[in-house]
């Protein structure tokens, strides 16, 4: 090689990479060893050809990036996290690859997926190393409003009431606020004439419940990483934002970020580290509706753009938006069952007698189960629970997503009921919600079917935050749905397994209710038990409270 | 080694592919074959690996292929290589942020799959004094083969500005010894001058 050739080659290098030219020593060592030795790359033909026709045989993309035009699918790609800067990346890195550093010195062992502890990981820990699971029910016997209110987050209307059973009100006097206190709220047209209230009682009418298990795993989801939390601190800290600096200011660690994408459809990225979760939404600024918004005061104009239920596609083409955003955004579904969408409405319309002014709703779910044990995850309603896709209806387009975090739990084994009577008993007292539906008159028998088994997400509040229990329980169908009542909304009856949470379960409202009609003495204040009850045994109810009168059954606000 | 055929061919070639033209995509994956395997390989210096990563990398193509707006097939190829193997590195090193094989420390037990003679440890400690960017140039150039006109396509530079700046470098080094040459010592200058 000749200075000029030498030459040559490098200006070309320092064209192509300026910074180059600071190395130049390092980079003449360097091509004189390369030089040397090349190593060949062993491209092997048969592998080639064989790719080649793997690819091809593949189905043509083009019938995909139609629907997108047609559909007017907006999405971010992978260039949006580049774009997005380091901050992003960090935070990304947080929720799809997060690390797994287990340092629970009680882990007994330590399992992943894929055989290696990279970023899925169930940890095995001692029997009971939870704690006693019963306080998961005493904090909504005791009363404690603020906290269960948030008990079973995520898991549809039915995990508020409990929360709001301690604030019993008076029954609303008129039919539109009787539609607000339904758990089919929103779908009032219907509700102009007060029907006749009934109250519900439930009966088993399934098999024979054959509870062998005598213990099972409960599973706490590890949340959060305070290292990651730290970097995205530190990445900020330098930054002087209007004369202000972050200088004085230490120990610093990142609780949650927002990113928003700064075009048409742009959505909202929302990375929350305490809880370890992140959240997609719409970027509200981006998305507009000028004509509709144009109407003003005109409600004819306002009607003109209101969803009609042919506008809303098949829950085949929801899945497939669902899908293809949760795709294009590279989620992992490796955790997730089969995509199902949340038709909570279309009963409500189905027995809707004014269909033409029935509120269709703008948005609709598409919900991908999380699978524990193969077991897909329910709330305390028996609704599914996992990971959610929002599909906006005005613009066909996905347009968020909650409950995508990384895969890491805790696992404890607990002692399970054994005793089927005693779990049929729980839930014919309305389960885990209790039967807020009950009155003395009009009451009409629900019957409920064969309970498949399944895990419930339950939440804790210890020291100020949050824990998210995954615990063993039994899911009730409700068979027959009673017709023409649209303010019995609930499906399932749930009722948990383990041993120690139904020591205390009967002291729940509804249960109460369903006490009062075997003839239980009360007096007291409702929904703020006594101290008495965590002693109460499931088959020997004696809590005294005020009985609510039918003019003060449960309403939800 | 040739391995970028005109820009407008293949821009031709990916135009019928997106219509859903397996065929043209068939004659782009000929094209770009075996220089992304190779690319591919001296990122991670184990076939096994490379073939998986080059299997993504095309797949990926065909599937987003809809989504090509840029103006060089190359370009598009090699970042979706780029990105292909340092997502492979990300996710087998815990989400650490390495790029390619060399950003490995020396006790990963990558290396153990290695086979390239004793020089390499010399070779992978100065490739670890350049960037990522610098030593994929380096690459290119000294063992992929590649020229100017193609490792500027494959970084998706306008070919006229670099052809610019090029010959005005040029003219200003002519036949000036590098400074570093002459730093290095007249065992350098002779390496070179036995190599003419």
């Amino acid at each position: 090689m000749s200075v000029k050739e030498l030459n040559r080659i490098l200006s070309e290098l320092y064209v192509l990479e300026p910074s180059l030219r600071n190395k130049e020593a390092e980079l003449i060592l360097l091509i004189q060893k390369m030089s040397d030795l090349k190593p060949g790359t062993k491209f092997d033909a048969a592998f080639a050809a064989r790719l080649k026709q793997e690819i091809i045989g593949l189905e043509s993309p083009i019938s995909n990036e139609n629907n997108k035009s047609i559909i007017n699918f907006n999405f971010m790609d992978k260039k949006l996290y580049l774009a997005l800067g380091s901050l992003a990346v960090a935070s990304m890195a947080f929720i799809f690859f997060l690390k797994t550093t287990v340092t629970n010195p009680q882990m007994a062992t330590y399992v992943t997926k894929n055989g290696d502890n990279s970023q899925e990981a169930v940890s095995v820990l001692p029997a009971g190393a939870f704690g006693n699971l019963a306080s998961l029910n005493s904090s909504v016997s005791n009363g404690a409003v603020g906290k269960t209110a948030t008990l079973g987050l995520g898991g549809g209307g039915s995990n508020v009431a409990i929360g709001e059973m301690a604030t019993f009100t008076a029954a609303p006097a008129d039919a539109s606020s009787l539609a607000a206190v339904s758990p089919m709220a929103g779908v009032t047209t219907d509700m102009k004439i007060m029907p006749p209230y009934y109250g519900f009682k439930y009966v088993y009418k399934g098999e024979a419940l054959n509870l062998e298990e005598a213990s099972a795993a409960v599973y706490r989801r590890v949340k959060g990483d305070d290292a990651t939390a730290k970097s995205v601190a530190g990445l900020i800290s330098n930054l002087d934002i209007a004369g202000f600096n972050l200088s004085s200011f230490s120990n610093l660690k990142a609780t949650n970020i927002s990113l928003v994408e700064d075009k048409a459809l742009g959505l909202a990225v929302s990375f929350d580290f305490n809880e370890g979760n992140v959240n997609i939404y719409e970027n509200w600024e981006k998305w507009t509706y000028p004509e509709r918004d144009a109407c003003a005061n005109d409600q004819a104009c306002w009607d003109r753009y209101r969803l009609k239920i042919s506008d809303v596609p098949a829950d085949a083409d929801l899945v497939a938006l669902a899908d293809s955003f949760l795709a294009n955004h590279t989620v992992n579904l490796d955790h997730y069952g089969t995509a199902i969408v949340d038709n909570y409405w279309r009963d409500n319309y189905a027995q809707s007698s004014d269909k033409t002014n029935f509120y269709i709703p703008e948005y609709a779910t598409v919900i991908y189960p999380l699978l524990i044990d193969e077991q897909a995850v329910r709330d305390q309603s028996g609704n599914y629970a996992g990971l959610r896709v929002t599909i906006n209806l005005n613009k066909k387009a996905a347009s968020g997503l909650t409950g995508l975090m990384p895969y890491r739990y805790e696992s404890s084994q607990y002692n399970l009921e054994s005793s089927a009577e005693a779990i049929i008993k729980l839930a014919e007292n309305g389960g885990w919600n209790g039967n807020y539906y009950f009155q003395a008159e009009n009451v009409q028998t629900i019957e409920l079917g064969t309970p498949e088994k399944a895990y419930v997400q339950i939440y804790r509040y210890t020291n100020n935050r949050s824990e998210e229990l995954l615990v063993p329980a039994l899911i009730f169908p409700v068979i027959n749905v009673p017709e023409g009542i649209n303010y019995y909304g609930q499906k399932y009856v749930t009722v948990p397994l383990v041993k120690e949470m139904l020591n205390d379960l009967g002291a729940q409202p509804g249960i109460l209710y369903r006490m009062m009609e075997g003839g239980s003495g009360v007096s007291g204040s409702t929904g703020a038990s006594s101290g008495t009850v965590e002693d109460v045994p499931v088959s020997e109810p004696a809590i005294d409270l005020v009985a609510p009168t039918p003019a003060s059954r449960p309403v939800l606000r | 080694m040739a391995i970028i055929s005109p820009p407008q061919s293949d821009l031709d070639l990916l135009q019928q592919a997106k219509t859903g033209d397996g065929a043209a995509f068939g004659k782009l994956y000929d094209i770009y074959i075996k220089p992304i395997y190779n690319f591919i390989f001296y990122k991670t210096l184990i076939k096994e690996t490379a073939e998986d990563i080059t299997s993504i990398v095309f797949t990926k193509a065909w599937q987003k292929i809809g989504q090509f707006k840029g103006e060089s097939v190359a370009a598009w190829l090699y970042a979706i290589s780029r990105n292909a193997v340092a997502d492979y590195y990300r996710r087998e090193k815990n989400n650490l942020n390495i790029e390619d094989f060399w950003d490995l420390a020396n006790t990963d037990n990558f290396l153990e799959k290695i086979d390239l003679g004793l020089a390499f440890g010399e070779i992978k400690k100065a490739m670890q004094s350049l960037s990522a960017r610098e030593r994929e140039i380096i690459i290119m150039r000294f063992w992929l083969d590649m020229s100017f006109k193609e490792i500027a396509a494959s970084l998706g530079k306008q070919e006229g500005a670099v052809k610019m700046t090029l010959k005005r470098s040029l003219q200003e080094v002519k036949n000036k010894i590098p400074l570093a040459l002459i730093i290095l010592g007249p065992n350098i200058i002779n390496i070179c001058q036995s190599k003419n």
